[in-house]
């Protein structure tokens, strides 16, 4: 197992690598000036030249491309541009609402999506199981953007019972914080609450077909202990995987929900630099993201191997 | 600049006359003075200018405190640092804490905050300002001339204007604590205009000495305002809190001049890049102030109870400019033909949609300002498809594609292209829409090679040297020696009286040349919340004089 975890762990370092050579790439490709977006459009040619030899945009590429790796390797991901601050406490700084968001945007998920997929697949065929999945197909389909334009509009615009947009941290309070977290949360659970409702739907509807289930049942077991004992504990490993995307593509920074309720976390950071060309802040958030995903995989593929002993011994 | 950003995609003012072109202005300058001296002397020293009385404030229904919450268009770049940047939602910022030797009043014109007396030499190569006494910055230190040197020497090195200045300047003095002296090699006139601006702001000397062409950090700013700078988290907030030690000048408020008192405990900038979340955040309470608000969203915002919405009157005004350096538009008879192709309302129209902020005039500067003229009228809004043709003809126009960068990332510039594009094609002309993000229009618009018109706005509030493209080097690359002599003759005279004829010249060589088709000016639309009182509606606002009810 440890050997596993290790081998996983060093399988990393290339995707890193990989991932850190695009972005830096990719980013250079665009037009753009950093140095034009902070000075402003109508800054001097000589400003904008001597700020870009300033920041180290005028040396070449190559340089700059082995600048940046060293400073990586070195742990540190450099200085943002525009906001004048080292990319790390950038980062730092949007932690909290970004993990906040996931954390809320998971738990709506969660308790919507496993308990709607499950009456679904036990009641399968029912007008149940058709008005859920008819629910669940809408809520896939709806844009976040205008789930959460919609959310504001009525709770905040027009019953007045959340706040519109904002963020406040938790050391100012936990009902304050969460009142400014409650829509975008939902926001964002009730499109993934769909997809997992799906999901686990699927799962349970293979499972409660299988023969051990048909023996739990026969031998007296009441249906609730079969659903949630026997098939759902099965059915549990893709539900997990689609769980694990959920959440490590919350914590990759939903950037729409971010950007409509103005929460000040990783997405809005990612995509407010990259309108601002900040270099360094779009390399280091993209890596940081890179990192996330991978050590989230890496995370739940062990959670399989406890989740079921065959793939342990395999 | 940036409304961050932004933003905006308009061209703050003027900054950028290359060193060259001053090289050359300057010398003309020098032209000019001795023309000056030859006609007789120059107008007497002047004590400080009166100041008027607004009339508008209501001082017993104002009261102290509270926290008032406005929500702006982006994050500032360099926060407040407005010497750094030329981006406009950072001077807005920098304006509430930091202030300069001078201001702007209602109609736009100088007058002193940290001046109390000065005198302008006769042959207009000479200012001295005595400073007011008892102003302390916010870290207690009392203002002294030192000061204001160090700081202006910030700001000469970098600043268009303040290079504009520096170039000019010959020595600046500091015989005791409270005099500056500026003394130039050429007759300056423009001076005051360039030092009411918000970039001309005055720091500690030790502070400004330290940053240099640094952006200011958190710890640095440093100012003498009503409002001091408290706390800033990027993406979040700039707070500032009330500066209670502030002390306030005596004459009456008139737009920023005057006397200043914050009445609000503490004012906070938070940075809303979406504008339909800004107008939802007024309507719901949310913000006390929204600036730059959609204006599909004017109705909607009037009729919610708690909201007053605010017309921002003058503020920006549109055109689409050619690239004079190279290609079809070196031509001048290619340039009226555009101009004979479009009609300028329907463009802003087809640009901006709701009539209530748009204005069809043809002055570089909004008739609301000193500085309006109506001089080559007869050129603007012209609209004549037979005319267009015939000047294509004579110009020798085979077909060529005609590259125009456009934007989607706002939505005026894509649609006044999409709209012009039809109409200089209904003329002859074939026309190309290349569509990319403003950072990568800015970009390429500075590259000649790969572009024929790209279109943007200018604030038609600011004095008209100050626009960008009266500098050679700036996109479009306008250069005109007939501007340029026109432009030297203003930055040098120092009587206004005199200055007038000069702007009715200036704009002539405009629509002569026609470096670019003004098509209209465009109004912002504001809003404030109900319970607030005594704001006054300039384009760069101030939260002073301002409480809650």
């Amino acid at each position: 197992m440890l050997r596993y975890t290790l081998r996983r762990l060093l399988l990393t370092i290339p995707v890193m690598l990989l991932v850190a050579t695009a972005v830096f790439l990719l980013l250079r490709i665009v037009p753009g000036d950093p140095a034009g977006v902070i000075l402003g459009s109508d800054a001097t040619e000589e400003r904008r030249l001597e700020l870009r030899r300033q920041l180290g945009l005028e040396d070449p590429l190559p340089l700059q491309y082995v600048n940046w790796l060293s400073r990586i390797a070195r742990g540190d991901l450099g200085q943002s541009i525009f906001l004048n601050q080292p990319v790390t406490s950038a980062l730092l700084e949007r932690v909290q609402p970004t993990l906040l968001l996931t954390l809320l945007a998971s738990f709506v998920s969660i308790a919507i999506g496993l308990p709607t997929g499950i009456i679904a697949a036990r009641w399968r065929g029912s007008w149940l199981d058709i008005a859920l999945m008819g629910v669940a197909i809408m809520g896939a389909s709806i844009p976040t953007f205008w789930m959460g334009l919609n959310l504001i509009l009525i709770f905040a615009v027009f019953l007045g019972w959340f706040p519109v947009a904002g963020y406040e941290p938790l050391e100012k309070g936990l009902w304050e914080s969460l009142r400014y977290m409650i829509l975008p949360a939902f926001t964002l659970g009730l499109a993934s609450s769909a997809l997992l409702a799906r999901i686990t739907r699927s799962m349970m509807l293979d499972v409660l077909g299988q023969d051990y289930v048909r023996t739990a049942r026969a031998k007296g077991l009441a249906e609730r202990w079969v659903v949630l004992r026997h098939a759902l504990k099965n059915a549990f490993i893709p539900i997990l995987t689609t769980i694990g995307i959920i959440i490590a593509s919350l914590l990759g920074g939903a950037v729409i929900t971010e950007q409509i309720f103005n929460l000040p976390g990783i997405g809005r950071l990612l995509i407010l630099a990259i309108g601002r060309r900040d270099f360094p802040v779009v390399q280091g958030t993209v890596l940081v993201i890179a990192a996330v995903y991978v050590l989230i995989n890496l995370l739940i593929d062990l959670l399989y191997s406890f989740l079921d002993p065959r793939i342990r011994h395999a | 600049m940036s409304d961050q950003n932004q933003q905006h995609p308009v061209e703050p003012p003027e900054e950028s006359l290359t060193r060259r072109d001053f090289i050359k202005l300057g010398a003309s300058a020098s032209v000019s003075a001795l023309l000056l001296a030859a006609c007789g002397p120059a107008p007497a020293a002047s004590p400080a200018a009166p100041t008027q009385v607004s009339g508008s404030i209501k001082q017993p229904t104002l009261k102290k405190g509270g926290v008032f919450k406005i929500a702006i268009i982006g994050e500032p770049p360099a926060i407040a640092d407005a010497m750094f940047t030329t981006a406009t939602v950072t001077s807005n910022v920098a304006m509430q804490f930091l202030e300069g030797l001078f201001t702007r009043d209602a109609k736009f014109a100088p007058k002193p905050v940290l001046v109390d007396q000065y005198t302008i030499a006769p042959d207009g190569k000479s200012y001295e300002f005595k400073l007011r006494k008892g102003i302390k910055f916010h870290n207690g230190k009392p203002l002294d001339s030192a000061d204001v040197a160090a700081s202006l020497e910030r700001w000469g090195m970098l600043t268009g204007r303040g290079q504009t200045i520096f170039k000019r300047l010959d020595t600046i003095e500091t015989p005791d604590a409270q005099t500056v002296k500026i003394n130039f090699k050429d007759p300056t006139g423009i001076l005051l205009d360039y030092l009411a601006l918000p970039e001309a702001f005055i720091l500690p000397a030790e502070i400004a000495k330290a940053a240099g062409k640094d952006a200011l950090k958190k710890d640095q700013f440093v100012g003498t305002g009503p409002f001091k700078f408290t706390e800033y988290i990027a993406d979040r907030y700039i707070r500032m809190t009330r500066n209670d030690a502030y002390a306030p000048r005596d004459d009456s408020p008139d737009g920023a001049s005057g006397k200043r008192e914050a009445y609000f405990d503490e004012i906070q900038f938070i940075p809303v890049p979406d504008s339909s979340v800004r107008a939802n955040g007024m309507i719901s309470g949310e913000y006390h102030y929204g600036d730059s608000l959609p204006p599909d969203q004017y109705d909607v915002l009037k009729s919610s109870p708690g909201v007053v919405t605010i017309t921002v009157k003058p503020y920006y005004w549109y055109c689409p400019h050619f690239n004079k350096k190279k290609g079809l538009f070196t031509n001048v008879k290619m340039r009226h033909a555009v101009a004979a192709a479009i009609n300028a309302e329907e463009a802003m129209i087809a640009g901006f949609g709701n009539k209530d902020f748009i204005r069809v005039d043809g002055g570089i500067n909004a008739p609301e300002t000193t500085w309006y003229s109506k001089a080559g009228f007869e050129s603007f809004n012209k609209p004549d498809l037979n005319r267009a043709k015939q000047l294509l003809q004579e110009a020798g126009y085979k077909g060529e594609t005609i590259r125009w960068l456009a934007t989607k990332e706002y939505d005026y510039n894509y649609k006044m292209a999409e709209y012009s594009k039809q109409k200089m094609e209904a003329a002859g002309m074939k026309v190309e829409l290349i569509v990319s993000d403003w950072a990568t229009l800015v970009k390429n618009r500075a590259n000649p090679d790969v572009y024929e018109i790209f279109l943007t706005g200018h604030a038609s509030y600011v004095h008209p040297a100050t626009h960008p493209f009266m500098a050679d080097s700036w996109p479009g690359f306008w250069s005109s020696p007939a501007r340029d002599a026109v432009l030297n003759k203003i930055i040098a005279e120092p009587d206004p009286a005199k200055q007038k004829p000069l702007y009715d010249e200036l704009q002539a060589v405009v629509y002569q040349e026609m470096p670019f088709v003004k098509c209209g000016d465009n109004f912002l639309l504001r809003a404030i919340r109900k319970d607030i009182v005594n704001y006054q509606n300039i384009p760069d606002y101030y939260f002073w004089n301002v409480g809650f009810a």
